[in-house]
């Protein structure tokens, strides 16, 4: 495949990019809570501290109105907190809203309109992906597959409708592919029965760097970025029928595995693991070569529509009903199971040795991870239920606090909430 | 795989035109690093707005577009109304850009300039969504005035604002007593070209005892000649003709074909859909196939020569024409179904004009992957069904 020159550019600048990535974690550059599960995408925050009880009294720091609904999750840039938000008769407003993350107040607030199909499950919003930073500028993705990019302060610096290149791509129960950014590239996960594709987009200028044409089946699981053992920059995604790695610089594959995915939660990344919603979960290992080597596949292991999350040599997997599964990642058998309760879409994070699970009904539950039970319900260490509200985006963790959006609000619980 | 190369996009301003627009920028921010933002000069304003109006799907005009909406970023409060002028009704990427940028020329301050956006919003010559917006801002600053306003939007040609003017009326009726809303919400349905919002009307209408004609009140086609089955396994029939698309300008509802999937002749037959929003269901007359093309057939009988547009909802991929030209084609299966879901310009002839639909029904397994049904209306660009000559349809 010929590469383009603005391909050729960014290939000869990841080399020095990597470098960096490769010798220092990328977390303790990047502080805050930078995407759709933090800064590695892992769900899990090196923050203590956090509190435990958590309610409309229980630590609450502050509680801002929303000027719509959306399943996607806040991030955190520095002292600012962003979330976006869709409304109006036709789910075609699209909101960005910044606030301070000490106050609550805000900041400022950004109004677009879709290009591209708004319909979504009632459920849902158009504003189901999480938006991504890369520390000076939020990249905002919505189900229409409008992209809004904006620096800090709220003023714009380009606009991308995919839907308009793409007047296809849509699905019934609307998408939430969250978009991912590494380096000066953005990638964005299209997959759907209609036009159905995987775009690079230069994050500078808001043009596509390459395009690769998918299977046309619908997927809502958001891509990885990673380095290999080379420092090679990949994108794994997860697709109806497969796990695709391609090179983050050109788009080509560089490994496939087919099978019975789970096309709602995302894979997860942990140090040379990586673990796809795949026959089950299937474990592969990123070799020191470059190659990937498949470990084992459980099928017991399913997820559920939440994303599993890997901490402490286990993996956490919620099913159906609010069962959560505690799996060892050296196996895959199930080492205990806990009832949770609930429904859940958003998936959860760990942070403190505990897991921190909002589901759809408003209620909250806190789970111990460590430490021995006579029996693992009682791991569950704390429920509230919020009222009249929805949770179905993943919180954020970031200055010692959670972040969590409703269907209404955003909040902030912190121990020490003044 | 696909790449756009960016180093091929067409030139859409003055070769010079760039390097001006970084340096007013240049300008324009040591300018505004040590004083009060002053106004941008309007013939650096209108040139990036220019740009902006050339961007192009792709990310194509992006290089130059980045540096011009720093330009307009800068915009002052009193140049909004520049802003709101330059809006391309017809670029919608472009439209989100100047939005954008009217959000940073408001940004820290409370200086709306409100006559001359409030003039700019009367001015019907205005872009629709430049209106929308001047609208919206007007509204923002002074939320009172959509009481106002809104009433006046009726009629309105951006269509927006007449669907936020038809939702204040229905708003409006149902706070009147029973005989009042009765007679609001029935003179309020004819302005109404949003599909929702007219079936919202009609369902409101009815649980008063009113019912609406939905079918011909949104320009709806009851009447369909039907044949099939067609191949469709693998989904490689959506792009291959049979039956009457191998002579598709010699459409005869008298003939019988034998390209069918098992090879039993065809005819067409008649069939008409009793469903409020004219949704026929293709089981109905084949039973639950799979792998499989029906096509549909219709004359509509046009007064005058009109443009129009055909707006069908399917649950299955599709191809339409109008008197033999291709008006949309849907290569897309399984993903929901609603009135209007896609939609193709044409243009009536005066007398009978023929729509022939395809629909394609895949060998999805799924249980919500079984249904193979559709509906199509032919209305006016605005959404206002266009009646046909009578008799409309001809009685079974």
């Amino acid at each position: 495949m010929k590469m383009t020159t603005l391909q050729k550019k960014y290939a000869a600048g990841f080399g020095l990019i990597l470098f960096t990535f490769a010798t220092t974690p990328l977390s303790a550059q990047q502080p805050g809570w930078r995407g759709f599960r933090g800064n590695e995408a892992t769900g899990v925050s090196e923050q203590k501290g956090l509190p435990v009880e958590i309610s409309d009294t229980d630590n609450l720091a502050w509680k801002v109105e929303l000027p719509g609904r959306g399943p996607s999750g806040p991030i955190v840039v520095g002292d600012r907190i962003f979330v976006t938000c869709s409304g109006g008769a036709g789910e075609d407003q699209l909101y960005v809203v910044c606030f301070d993350v000490n106050q609550g107040h805000k900041l400022w607030q950004r109004k677009f309109r879709a290009t591209g199909r708004c319909f979504c499950h009632p459920l849902s919003a158009n504003a189901a992906p999480t938006p991504c930073t890369d520390g000076e500028s939020v990249f905002a993705f919505f189900s229409s597959n409008d992209l809004v990019c904006l620096d800090l302060d709220g003023n714009l610096k380009w606009f991308r409708g995919l839907a308009v290149d793409h007047p296809k791509a849509g699905h019934d129960t609307g998408m939430s592919s969250s978009p991912a950014v590494y380096g000066d590239t953005i990638v964005c996960q299209v997959e759907n029965q209609g036009d159905s594709f995987v775009t690079a987009i230069d994050k500078n200028t808001g043009a596509t760097i390459w395009e690769i044409e998918r299977a046309r089946d619908a997927s809502w699981s958001s891509p990885i970025i990673f380095a290999d053992a080379n420092q090679r920059a990949l994108c794994l995604l997860n697709s109806a029928d497969r796990a695709t790695i391609v090179e983050l610089v050109t788009g080509k594959t560089v490994w496939e595995k087919m099978g019975r995915s789970n096309p709602i939660p995302s894979p997860s990344i942990a140090g040379n693991e990586i673990y796809l919603p795949l026959d089950g979960t299937t474990a592969i290992q990123l070799n020191d070569d470059g190659s990937f080597s498949e470990r084992w596949t459980s099928s017991r292991a399913t997820a559920g529509s939440a994303s599993n999350v890997v901490y402490n040599e286990s993996f956490y997997s919620l099913a159906r009903g609010g069962v959560l599964n505690c799996f060892n990642v050296a196996d895959g058998e199930r080492t205990w199971q806990s009832r949770v309760g609930g429904q859940f879409w958003s998936t959860p994070i760990i942070a403190d040795d505990r897991m921190y699970l909002f589901a759809q009904d408003g209620k909250v539950s806190v789970v111990a991870l460590s430490g021995s039970f006579a029996n693992d319900d009682e791991r569950v260490l704390y429920t509230h239920t919020f009222t009249d509200e929805v949770f179905l985006a993943s919180p954020a963790v970031s200055h010692g606090a959670i972040f969590i959006r409703s269907d209404k609000y955003l909040y902030k619980f912190a121990k020490d909430p003044a | 795989m696909k790449s756009t190369e960016i180093e091929r996009a067409p030139l859409v301003v003055r070769a010079n035109q760039g390097g001006l627009l970084l340096v007013g920028t240049i300008i324009i921010s040591i300018f505004l690093s040590s004083t009060a933002r002053a106004q941008v000069d309007l013939d650096d304003l209108k040139s990036a707005l220019e740009v902006i109006n050339h961007i192009e799907p792709g990310g194509v005009g992006h290089e130059k577009a980045i540096v011009a909406i720093k330009v307009l970023n800068s915009a002052t409060p009193e140049q909004v109304p520049v802003l709101l002028s330059g809006i391309d009704g017809g670029n919608k990427l472009a439209q989100n850009w100047i939005r954008g940028a009217i959000q940073s020329a408001l940004a820290g301050s409370d200086a709306l300039p409100v006559e001359s956006i409030r003039n700019f919003l009367d001015d019907l010559s205005g872009s629709d969504m430049g209106r929308l917006i001047a609208y919206e801002l007007l509204v923002e600053d002074s939320p009172e005035l959509s009481d106002s306003l809104l009433p006046k939007f009726i009629d309105d040609p951006c269509l927006p604002l007449r669907q936020l003017s038809i939702a204040w009326y229905i708003g409006n009726a149902e706070k009147a007593g029973e005989s009042d809303a009765v007679l609001q919400l029935a003179s309020t349905l004819p302005h109404a070209r949003n599909v929702d919002q007219v079936q919202d009307i009609a369902k409101r209408l009815a649980k008063r005892g009113v019912n609406i004609d939905l079918q011909r009140q949104l320009g709806f086609i009851n009447e369909w000649k039907i044949v099939g089955p067609f191949d469709n396994r693998k989904e490689e029939g959506f792009a291959r003709a049979a039956g009457p698309e191998i002579d598709i300008n010699g459409i005869d509802v008298g003939a019988t074909y034998s390209d069918t999937l098992d090879g039993t002749p065809a005819r067409w037959t008649t069939h008409r859909s009793v469903e409020p929003a004219g949704v026929l269901n293709l089981i109905d007359v084949f039973g639950k196939l799979k792998g499989v093309t029906a096509y549909a057939y219709a004359e509509f009988e046009a007064t005058e020569e009109a443009d129009c547009e055909l707006r069908i909802g399917c649950i299955n991929a599709t191809r339409v024409w109008l008197n033999g030209q291709e008006v949309m084609s849907n290569e897309i299966y399984h993903v929901g179904m609603m009135p209007d879901q896609f939609s193709g310009p044409g243009k009536l002839a005066k007398g009978a004009n023929k729509i022939l639909i395809k629909i394609c029904q895949n060998e999805q397994e799924e249980p919500w992957a079984q249904d193979w049904m559709f509906q199509l209306r032919i209305c006016h660009p605005d959404g206002s069904a266009i009646a046909p000559a009578p008799p409309a349809t001809s009685e079974q």
